[in-house]
């Protein structure tokens, strides 16, 4: 396997309702701070999603963008390239950004938008009840123009390489938190393997839309609120790491990845994953001393988190803190995971980790300098990964 | 760890035919599956030709649904039928000796996007007219389960591995007409770099709806012309007017050599190198010096350790489009200067006859160089009647020309400059 040892991974870009850096986040978790506020939409809610966890939509202005970029793109896009320039922007990326050298490895949700304004609705039925052919004049109409750039999650790695001049390899995956996590690692293999000298590495959540909330409820949804977002990272060669601007440096240590069809399947392939990533990390469950858990997004899901953390810290004697960014974030679909990234690295890089009691979320000193970060994925797609403050 | 990965099952559904030999057959042939298309019911869409799965065969052959206890999307039936005939070619449909542990086998698609009708979103009107949520979620029951509304992009990489007990990693990827080709390209790195044995790779997709073909038309993609009729795909020719739609899947089992050759397989030829890169330029147009294609095709070669002259063929993205040809044209040229090796290049593109399966459009076309390389033939680009000056390369006009194929290199080149090329080279054990 290849050797993850030269990598690091720095940089850290965060959007999210409890703010835009890592430290906001972890403050606001700390704090308990309400981020979240009631769904409103035009047309009324879906039930059940009574608070959501929301961003405003990044203009022109602040993604450092023409205004022309705004209609080829909707707000998932806009949110990830802000990410990319929180993280691009930031203290720990000095020299040049972009060239042959840098690539891109995103984490993109199912496309969100809707092809009609639900204001269309009534004129479709009436076409409906026509003929196809009215309906298909009514879409001629109706459909605003680049609505198909608007079906392709892909168009956030379009602007992203076009803003930062990044033309090295890529990859973009989708739709649910495992594509994150896969971003992550396959990012990092990237510059490991020498493809990349670095690749910016992010994922964005859905934006929030009632469209989106059939399809969860196919899948076995609890219910959880959404939430908006978007977080970013960078994984360069450690030689080209500067000194500390913020801390030091943090290294994937490991990974492990498979796929579980039903609820014992999951369990397995996720206790699989964390073991395969314990072992690339030359450690074991002693040596984790923070785990940030996927979303409870599916009841299937959390449970199989629940018993493959059981039976990978059970034997050990007595599981590590548990704590994520669900409280003040929301459920972030591919964003989620690499959101606990950037809470690892910041807990990495201060010494200190977030601990969930099911009340609250405390502070407390980190005792082992190792984090693993869980991604399932709703299907059955697990991941898991093993990060590691760079002097370990 | 660094293991040599090739090819051991192919599987395909496309318009020239439900199977890959079909589809092989009719492309050393010269045979197009472009043919008159309308959405259904209707007679004056402005895309007037696509290359179409024929329904009737595929229900005969497959089934006219996957499970009906768990309706899925028909891109997702296109690439489940693809992937069981690969498996089942590779050996590995029901395990066999010496095959992977399921843990080991692993897949990794491209599959487009969820077929989005708003008709689904009617039952949102309520008693008064008015759209709401509420009456949406109050009529939830009527929906569709097949339909867009439930469907997310994963629904093809969870179905393979759930169909098939596969329980290595499976992912889906999200980048536009390349996605197919990353697909096969991390699955077979991670083939390569041990951390699985066998990936079934490949994709599916199907645009050919009213409302993904409108998405489609406003972006100008395709097509309006009826000047040609079913010779309307016309890759590098000076009447080139549009890509052509198609819709189907293709699915490859790669497996690491040690395997392959534990188990007895038959190996079809040698995925020696992958490379991918962005343009860095417009979401709306591919940089018109092809800087991106050739960083593509250069990374691929630099990947399997190949020198440009070595190859003889390339499966070009080859759209028909007025952008993409000459600038695909410029980049084999700058990629292939050494000795101007470009010129003894044969240059294929697929899409004349299978038109343009989207996602999935790389993995046809690498099954096709696969057994270009296997079989020495490379198939004719049709309709070349009219050369364009700005692109003159030998493009194998018209009919296939049989010729030994040592390495061969596929490209794919994505909406927004999302490139990805595969080498593939025979395999000598």
């Amino acid at each position: 396997m290849t050797n993850l040892d030269g990598v690091r991974l720095t940089a850290p870009g965060l959007y999210t309702a409890a703010g835009a850096d890592p430290a906001s986040l972890w403050e606001a978790l700390v704090a308990g701070k309400d981020t979240g506020r009631p769904y409103e939409s035009l047309a009324g809610t879906w039930p059940g999603a009574g608070t959501v966890f929301l961003v405003d939509d990044p203009d022109a202005a602040t993604l450092g963008v023409h205004r022309r970029v705004l209609r080829t793109s909707e707000k998932q896009a806009r949110m990830a390239l802000l990410g990319a320039r929180l993280a691009l922007t930031g203290p720990s990326v000095t020299g040049p950004v972009g060239g042959e050298g840098w690539g891109l490895y995103l984490g993109l949700p199912t496309v969100d938008e809707q092809l009609l304004r639900f204001s269309a609705l009534d004129g479709l039925r009436r076409a409906a009840d026509d003929s196809p052919g009215a309906v298909a004049a009514l879409y001629g109409r109706e459909v605003p123009p680049f609505s198909g750039l608007s079906h392709l999650n892909s168009t956030a790695a379009a602007h992203i390489s076009a803003t930062f001049g990044l033309t090295g390899a890529m990859a973009a995956y989708s739709p649910f938190s495992d594509a994150g996590l896969t971003a992550l690692v396959d990012g990092v293999l990237s510059v490991a393997e020498g493809e990349n000298e670095a690749a910016v590495i992010g994922a964005v959540s859905p934006k929030v839309h009632p469209l989106l909330f059939p399809q969860y409820e196919e899948l076995g949804w609890t219910g959880a609120a959404p939430g908006e977002g978007a977080a970013f990272l960078v994984a360069r060669r450690a030689a080209d790491v500067p000194a500390a601007p913020d801390g030091p440096a943090v290294r994937l240590a490991g990974y492990g990845r498979g796929f579980g069809a039903d609820d014992a399947d999951l369990t397995s392939a996720l206790t699989e994953a964390v073991r395969a990533a314990l072992e690339m990390a030359g450690t074991d469950a002693a040596g984790i001393g923070w785990v940030l858990p996927d979303a409870g997004w599916t009841a299937a899901g959390e449970q199989a988190q629940r018993a493959a953390l059981g039976r990978v810290f059970g034997p050990a004697g007595g599981w590590p803190a548990v704590a994520g960014a669900e409280r003040a974030t929301g459920v972030l679909g591919p964003a989620h995971p690499l959101v606990h990234g950037v809470l690892a690295l910041h807990g990495l890089a201060t010494g200190r980790l977030l601990a969930d009691d099911g009340e609250t979320v405390r502070e407390e000193p980190l005792p082992v300098d190792r984090a693993l970060v869980l991604a399932c994925g709703a299907r059955g797609q697990v991941c898991a990964v093993v990060l590691e403050g760079a002097g370990s | 760890m660094s293991r040599r990965v090739v090819v051991t099952g192919l599987g395909a559904v496309c318009g020239l035919g439900l199977d890959w030999q079909t589809m092989w057959e009719g492309l050393c042939e010269g045979r197009s599956a472009i043919r008159g298309w309308q959405p259904p019911g209707v007679d004056d869409f402005p895309v007037r030709y696509a290359a179409p799965v024929d329904d009737a065969a595929f229900a005969a052959r497959y089934g006219t649904d996957a499970d009906p206890a768990e309706p899925v999307e028909r891109r997702v039936r296109f690439g489940l039928a693809a992937a069981g005939q690969a498996l089942a070619d590779a050996g590995l449909a029901a395990g066999g000796d010496g095959a992977p542990q399921a843990g080991r086998i692993g897949t990794a698609v491209g599959s487009g996007v969820p077929e989005r009708d708003p008709l689904e979103l009617l039952p949102a009107l309520g008693e008064d007219g008015q759209p709401s949520w509420q009456a949406l979620y109050a009529r939830r029951d009527q929906l569709d389960r097949a339909s867009g509304l439930f469907c997310t992009n994963d629904a093809l990489a969870a179905g393979i591995a759930a169909r098939h007990r596969l329980r290595g990693p499976a992912l889906n990827f999200s980048t536009a007409c390349a996605g197919a080709t990353h697909a096969i390209g991390h699955g077979f790195r991670m083939i390569r770099r041990g951390e699985v044995d066998a990936m079934v790779v490949g994709g599916a997709d199907s645009v050919l709806n009213l409302p993904t073909m409108t998405g489609l038309h406003l972006l100008g993609a395709p097509s309006t012309s009826e000047l040609f009729g079913d010779r309307l795909c016309r890759a590098f020719d000076r009447d080139r007017s549009g890509l052509v739609a198609a819709e189907g899947a293709a699915m490859l089992v790669l497996e690491s050599e040690e395997s392959a050759r534990r188990r007895g397989a038959t190996v079809y030829a040698e995925v020696a190198g992958f490379g991918s890169s962005l343009d860095a330029y417009q979401v709306t147009a591919p940089h018109p010096d092809g800087v991106g294609a050739a960083l593509a095709m250069r990374r691929a070669l630099a990947d399997g350790g190949v020198d440009p002259e070595a190859v003889d063929s390339v499966n070009a993205h080859g759209t028909s489009t007025p952008l993409n040809d000459p600038i695909e044209t410029r980049a084999i040229k700058d990629v292939f200067a050494g000795g101007e090796h470009y010129r003894k290049l044969a240059v294929t593109a697929n899409k004349t006859m299978l038109g343009h399966l989207i996602a999935a459009a790389g993995a046809p076309e690498l099954i096709a160089t696969v057994l270009s390389v296997r079989d020495g033939i490379v198939p004719p680009t049709l309709n070349l009647t009219n050369p364009d000056p700005a692109c003159d390369l030998d493009y194998v006009p018209d009919k296939a020309r049989h010729q030994e194929v040592s390495v061969a290199v596929s490209n794919s080149f994505g909406f927004g400059g999302l490139n990805a090329s595969l080498v593939v080279r025979g395999y000598d054990d």
